[in-house]
């Protein structure tokens, strides 16, 4: 390979087919271009719920998302409740809080345990990170499982809930299932603390740091949480939730399907795990604040590879956080249904919430008679994209100039690693079975 | 002995220990990757013996767990890429398909053999399963609703073919792979 020109190309980014790769051309020692190139479908869905009834709604947008399903279904709900006024009573939104733990137990879990620590520990999947950490490997899939559990407990079942509708639920979990997952919840929080520490024995490389603007929502209290007020950034702005749109400006590039994202000052930013720590970690309690220390020493450090265990703290913080709701629910009187009475009248509404990847917006206008007018969803990943690039650059940059002689291989994963701390939702699509294993 | 009318399909079991889970795995809205789910919908119209349940597992096969109650077969019925002619059957046995060397199905699924992997190692009690895969060549795989007309009538031929081994299983004369 000449110094003078380099092209190094990862054509499908975690072996993902046609859905999302990165290409980055070095031309003597500097770096020219840095593309991720998505492809995403969730715009789709947006021109596809013109003309719809606002009830089909949840049903129809849950379904952009296999993993983010249950996040989609309570923005969505969020978003249409504000538009038609309604206030959710105090066992809805409990319920509603649980499902999205749910949802992030299972997609972190996913994430940290089965695609970004066997980098970290130098094997090559979660499968050869057995031979020497089976009981580690054994209750990743188990704590996974256990994501899935809540959901279907919350929403009726593990993906695309049923449950969950404007203005309530259509069955209420009883005391006893509820009694269960939190037994269930509490068995698993000791051996995820033993990650905390094997996380907290591994040395983080640095040659993905880069000053990096950080954007998450205020809780709606005075506690981490994953439901928030106002749009807050890293810097100290703080704006409405329904100015999203003069916050983040959406635009097109040519190499990507996918829109890309930045704020008014024309700066690029991160949404997601390590985001909400650094503007809220400090409201962290118990297990999770220790973990957060453990892991943080120095607090959030603009270092997209520590993304990884920001997901990990927020681990702790789900199944230590769902412990205490699963105890505020049975603190509550059990009852077979709760629904708020709304009347049907013409709206907008921005529903908001944290979920795994990072901050995700839906908006809705229905008509006097319910109908869908206009449909916004703003990802977290489309939000990102751009940050991507750049930490894509900054990386290939820093590795060349520390190690001149790298290999296009190392470089390639290490750029994998990089894309990869992002968690991007680049598709939930595909699902096929390849027999080659030179596309394994 | 068993026929193939529905009466004798209502009322017949398999072997004791013979207990037996079919999942379907695809997404809908990726074309022929919807391909398993449409197969075990097409099952669910017939009667089944007792001892044998059928299950759309979506497209994440990690929570194949979730769905399994003890049963120790489970039938996987998936599209594969192999090189084949669109809608052609490949029928892997235990062995082969947790042998496929696949890893990440996209990067936040893994595949269904590193799922299987991954499943063997963390639930013990699954540890016993014999998993077969049904797998159907896709002519398309992309963001598209609905199956192409080869694999459509693909489906309907791998249900069949379904229907056939569940009778021949009842009958005792079961043609699977150890």
């Amino acid at each position: 390979m000449s110094p003078s020109g380099r092209n190094i190309v990862i054509p499908h980014l975690g072996r993902v087919e046609g859905h999302g790769g990165i290409f980055v051309k070095v031309v003597g020692g500097t770096v020219h271009e840095v593309n991720m190139d998505i492809f995403e479908g969730s715009r789709y869905y947006e021109a596809l719920l013109k003309g719809k009834h606002f009830l089909e709604v949840q049903g129809i947008i849950t379904r952009v998302c296999a993993i983010c399903s249950a996040n989609h279904t309570v923005a969505a709900l969020t978003a249409l409740e504000d538009a038609l006024s309604v206030r959710q009573s105090e066992r809805i939104h409990t319920l509603r809080g649980l499902l999205l733990l749910g949802a992030t137990i299972e997609s972190h879990a996913l994430h940290v345990f089965a695609l970004a620590l066997p980098d970290f520990l130098g094997f090559d999947s979660v499968i050869a990170m057995a031979a020497k950490y089976p009981d580690e490997v054994a209750f990743a899939l188990r704590l996974k499982q256990l994501g899935n559990r809540v959901q279907e407990l919350v929403g009726g079942r593990a993906v695309h809930p049923i449950n969950t509708l404007v203005g309530g639920f259509g069955k209420l979990p009883g005391h006893r299932d509820v009694r269960a997952i939190r037994d269930e919840l509490a068995s698993a929080l000791p051996p995820l603390l033993g990650f905390v520490e094997l996380a907290a024995s591994l040395d983080v490389p640095e040659w993905a740091a880069q000053p990096t603007v950080f954007v998450a929502l205020r809780p709606y209290e005075e506690a981490f949480r994953f439901r928030g007020v106002s749009i807050c950034t890293s810097r100290g702005e703080e704006f409405p939730l329904a100015a999203y749109r003069d916050v983040i400006r959406e635009f097109t590039v040519e190499h990507s399907h996918a829109k890309h994202s930045a704020l008014v000052s024309g700066e690029t930013y991160m949404v997601g795990s390590m985001a909400r720590l650094k503007l809220w970690g400090h409201l962290l309690k118990g297990r999770a604040r220790e973990s957060f220390e453990r892991l943080f020493p120095r607090g959030v450090v603009d270092n997209i590879l520590l993304n990884n265990w920001a997901q990990l703290v927020e681990l702790v913080h789900s199944v230590e956080h769902g412990i205490e709701v699963c105890d505020e629910l049975l603190g509550m009187p059990e009852c077979a249904r709760e629904m708020v009475p709304y009347e049907v009248r013409a709206g907008r509404g921005v529903g908001a919430i944290e979920v795994p990847r990072g901050t995700l917006f839906h908006e809705y206008e229905i008509d006097d008679e319910g109908l869908v007018v206009s449909a916004n969803v703003v990802t977290p990943t489309a939000q990102n994209l751009a940050n991507t690039e750049r930490d894509l650059r900054a990386a290939t940059e820093h590795l060349l100039a520390d190690h001149a002689s790298i290999d296009d291989g190392q470089l390639r994963l290490n750029l994998e690693m990089v894309a990869r701390a992002y968690d991007p939702c680049i598709s939930c699509s595909v699902h096929v079975t390849r027999l080659a294993a030179g596309e394994a | 002995m068993v026929g193939s009318s529905r009466a004798d399909h209502e009322t017949a079991s398999v072997e004791p220990g013979q207990d037996l889970l079919i999942v379907g795995f695809g997404n809908d809205l990726a074309g022929d990757d919807g391909v398993g789910l449409e197969v075990v919908r097409l099952l669910r119209r017939w009667p089944r013996p007792s001892g044998v349940r059928v299950e759309e597992g979506g497209s994440d096969s990690l929570r194949l767990p979730g769905l399994w109650h003890g049963e120790a077969r489970v039938w996987l019925v998936d599209a594969v890429v192999s090189g084949r002619p669109p809608g052609s059957l490949l029928r892997l046995g235990h062995e082969e398909i947790l042998a496929v060397p696949q890893r990440h199905a996209t990067v936040h699924h893994l595949s269904l053999p590193e799922s299987l992997r991954w499943i063997f190692l963390a639930y013990p009690p699954m540890a016993a399963v014999r998993y077969e895969l049904w797998g159907i060549e896709p002519l398309r795989v992309g963001l598209a609703a609905g199956l192409s007309p080869p694999v459509a009538d693909a489906a309907c031929s791998v249900a069949s073919a379904l229907r056939r081994a569940l009778a021949d299983r009842v009958s005792g004369a079961v043609g699977l792979p150890a």
